[in-house]
């Protein structure tokens, strides 16, 4: 957890909290997840910055 | 970057985050979920959780007079997930344009501070391009430069 470890002054407080409710089969994830699945495999992944070319 | 937002409440992967949104309407219990779709790509889901039924829902408007800080917990949420998954990609796109709208308004009202540590993409009119302010796109991807 050594990344996770959060920056208060930059990033804001976040507590750590064990067992947290699941939510990946809540109906709004669901739909959120078909959603996105159904843009990306229709639209493509979004490409990232172009590498430039060495010499 | 110094945004200025509600303290939130994280699982230990950062993948799930809660807090609470307090304004003029009371207090409102706001979800932040990233969930892999594939290829590492996580895809952010934002909803109210909503007590009554037990369930997320983005339906209602809450004017609970707090946009921006509830926006900028958002953005926060971001950046702590990138931190813990470095090597994903996160998208965002509401369920409406309205909402998609409401993701552009974080991004753009902090746009200054993002784009020194974050490449933002935006899809509009077919394909993917770098975010440019002002331009009202469908869908975003933000990654870590």
């Amino acid at each position: 957890m050594e990344n996770a470890k959060p920056d208060k002054e930059t990033t804001g407080k976040v507590t750590i909290v064990k067992n947290m409710r699941d939510y990946s089969n809540d109906p709004f994830v669901v739909r959120k997840r078909e959603m996105a699945i159904a843009f990306i495999k229709k639209n493509g992944f979004p490409p990232g910055p172009k590498k430039k070319k060495q010499k | 970057m110094n945004l200025q937002g509600y303290e939130t409440f994280s699982d230990e992967k950062l993948e799930k985050f809660e807090f609470n949104s307090i304004g003029v309407n009371g207090i409102i219990r706001k979800v932040v979920f990233f969930e892999n779709v594939g290829f590492n790509i996580f895809n952010l889901a934002f909803g109210d959780w909503d007590e009554l039924n037990g369930k997320l829902n983005d339906e209602k408007t809450t004017n609970n007079g707090d946009r921006d800080k509830v926006l900028a917990t958002v953005a926060l949420t971001v950046v702590n997930f990138l931190r813990y998954h470095p090597d994903s990609i996160v998208f965002a796109m509401g369920r409406t344009n309205s909402r998609t709208r409401l993701f552009q308004m974080g991004i753009n009202s902090n746009w200054y501070k993002i784009q020194t540590a974050y490449y933002i993409e935006g899809y509009l009119l077919g394909r993917w391009e770098k975010f440019q302010s002002g331009k009202n796109y469908e869908a975003f991807s933000v990654r870590l430069k």
